[in-house]
């Protein structure tokens, strides 16, 4: 199915119940190619999903995917017309180790320093509010979504909370992702990690209040300007709930989470029930660094980068030299 | 932030236009950035020395994807009162080595239009306008907007020693003379960066009169280098002076010691800028005394040892 994939054109018109073979092959495919070609690995098996949800959902090159640090985008390079090329990736005059407009207009941004995909992605939010309103919405049609991709290991980075409280300040429509998987290349450290764990055990009352609210808004019963105001009083029941308050949300950033960032069919729901939302949105993903190919699940911080590998065993070729 | 940068002025014409992003160094240059990527041409305003907190965001977010962003840096040279931790001493030299960018740096409230405009015309990418603190030096900053060529300097104003019209264009000087042509020939030329060029114009007036061969070139760019003038000074004059408000390392003085390296052009090269040591807090005029960067100071690094 894969090989009938050249642009993420062709991945929208298959059926959404195609989705996990999609990903089923896209994983063997990044398995098999980086077992002899190195390179950052277990965070690309970890987002296989999100990409394909990404691309299935969102009118990719038109609407703006910008990924933060980009180590995590072989399968992402792999869905935008670089399959064949990809056994020259990292390679002298091949493709590029991570993300780049040079490279490819699915490529929105420079990549490879962390934390600066919000700020960055804000401003393209910015700027196609601005466009719509300077065009008095004639051109509506051409309003793009941006999504900023940001892992946890990249949100303890100052510039992430910089683009945080900006987004809170000034009109756009951003979606933010959080690929929350509890690793940098090491473990996260620090209070970011463990406020983001705990804001897991508030998920049911994320879950009941993001039903509730779109059965309303269907209903014809709550207009997106009044559920901004319910917004305010709503953060403060919640944080009078679960005794604590959800930094996002403090922030007038819409918080929606956790979801299972390996349910590709969940994800493209929900990220189809989000995406035309106004205001800025925050998606929470819980992921596993190294999904899919257990000895990269069993020591991520290893298959980071582990050089080359046996596809099959998992076993590196400098253990085995050693 | 806005008031320090006088954008407040900017944000009452057009609100919808202008971002207050708050300190947020970084932010303010990568959020530029994307709103270049959607085809803006942001102008990022940040003190010189506050900039220094972006530097990554100026190289990986701006550079290296040539993002049409024009950073306008505040405060450059030394600020005064504020002083060690506000003075703008370094964006020249550590901005340099940085592909892609454009650096320039005005002489006075014309060029600083000029330049600003420039700057915004199609397909200029990455674009640094570093000014000063304080009131400007013309009477009225008020001009119709001109193009400048980037990377070209010109003959600094009113300081012809001959008259004429040079070939570097724009100024009213002759074409120097080769070397040891005789009576006239220039063996001094000083070659200035950003304001301090108005002190070095007042020196050379008076150098000329005292009947000394004096240019002064307003380089008005750092990078690209104008190579041409490079080119006419090294081959002509005997002894370069080069004055600039920024750290001493790295910055005009070294370009033009590169370039005559390279060009195995041998002429005495002085260079004046700020030492390499944190400069304290006191007036501007007390704090360019101290650091060697006064009229008296450069008029004395000029004539010392005349040749």
């Amino acid at each position: 199915m894969l090989s009938d994939i050249k642009l993420p054109a062709d991945l929208r018109a298959l059926p959404i119940e195609a989705l996990p073979q999609v990903c089923s092959e896209l994983r063997q495919e990044i398995i098999r190619e980086m077992a002899n070609n190195p390179g950052h690995f277990a965070s690309s098996l970890g987002v296989v999903e999100l990409t394909v949800a990404l691309h299935y959902v969102f009118n990719t090159p038109h609407d703006r995917i910008v990924w933060d640090v980009g180590h995590q985008a072989a399968g992402h390079k792999i869905l935008t017309g670089r399959r064949d090329a990809f056994p020259t990736y990292r390679h002298l005059g091949g493709l590029r180790p991570f993300p780049s407009p040079d490279e490819s207009e699915y490529d929105t941004f420079a990549c490879g320093h962390a934390s600066n995909s919000i700020s960055a992605a804000l401003g393209m939010a910015v700027a196609n509010e601005l466009k719509v309103k300077v065009l008095k919405g004639e051109n509506v049609k051409d309003e793009r979504k941006v999504v900023a991709v940001i892992g946890d290991g990249s949100m303890s980075g100052g510039l992430a909370f910089e683009g945080l409280n900006n987004a809170s300040s000034t009109p756009n429509n951003l979606l933010i992702i959080l690929n929350d998987n509890n690793m940098s290349i090491d473990r996260s450290v620090g209070g970011m990690k463990h406020y983001l764990h705990q804001l897991h055990t508030s998920s049911l009352y994320n879950k009941v209040r993001f039903r509730l609210a779109n059965g309303l808004v269907r209903l014809g019963m709550l207009s997106d300007n009044r559920r901004q105001k319910i917004l305010r009083f709503n953060n403060s029941l919640k944080s009078l709930l679960v005794g604590q308050q959800n930094i996002f949300e403090g922030l007038n950033i819409r918080y929606f989470g956790p979801v299972d960032g390996h349910n590709v069919i969940e994800l493209v729901n929900t990220l189809r029930q989000i995406k035309d939302m106004k205001g800025p949105k925050l998606l929470h993903l819980h992921t596993v660094k190294g999904k899919g190919f257990k000895a990269a699940e069993k020591n991520p911080t290893v298959f980071h980068a582990p050089g080359k590998y046996d596809p099959e065993t998992g076993k590196r070729l400098e253990d085995i030299q050693n | 932030m806005a008031t320090g940068c006088s954008l407040n002025i900017m944000m009452k014409e057009m609100p919808e236009r202008t971002f207050d992003v708050g300190i947020a160094e970084g932010h303010a240059v990568t959020f530029s950035g994307g709103l270049a990527k959607e085809g803006m041409i942001p102008f990022c305003n940040i003190y010189s020395s506050f900039a220094q907190r972006a530097f990554d965001n100026i190289i990986h977010d701006v550079a290296l994807c040539k993002q049409h962003v024009v950073f306008c840096l505040d405060r450059a040279g030394l600020v005064g009162q504020d002083g060690a931790t506000h003075h703008g001493a370094f964006d020249l030299a550590a901005l340099r080595p940085i592909p892609n960018l454009t650096i320039a740096s005005p002489m006075d409230e014309h060029e600083l239009r000029h330049m600003m405009y420039t700057a915004q015309l199609p397909g200029k990418g990455p674009f640094v306008i570093r000014y000063p603190r304080g009131r400007g030096v013309l009477a009225d900053w008020r001009c119709p907007f001109e193009e400048i060529p980037v990377g070209k300097g010109r003959i600094a104003p009113s300081c012809s020693p001959f008259g004429g019209v040079s070939k570097l264009g724009g100024g009213d000087i002759e074409a120097l003379p080769q070397r040891g042509s005789g009576e006239g020939a220039v063996l001094i030329a000083v070659l200035s960066l950003g304001p301090l060029g108005n002190v070095v114009a007042k020196v050379v007036r008076e150098l000329r009169e005292e009947g000394l061969s004096v240019a002064h070139y307003d380089m008005r760019f750092l990078k690209p280098i104008d190579e041409d003038i490079l080119h006419e000074v090294g081959t002509t004059c005997r002894r370069i002076v080069t004055v600039e408000d920024g750290v001493i390392q790295g910055g005009l003085g070294s370009a033009v010691l590169e370039y005559m390296a390279d060009h195995n052009l041998h002429p005495e090269v002085i260079r004046l800028g700020l030492p390499d040591h944190f400069v304290e807090h006191g007036t501007p005029d007390e704090l360019y005394h101290l650091v060697g960067l006064d009229a008296p100071a450069i008029k004395q690094a000029i004539v010392h040892s005349s040749l």
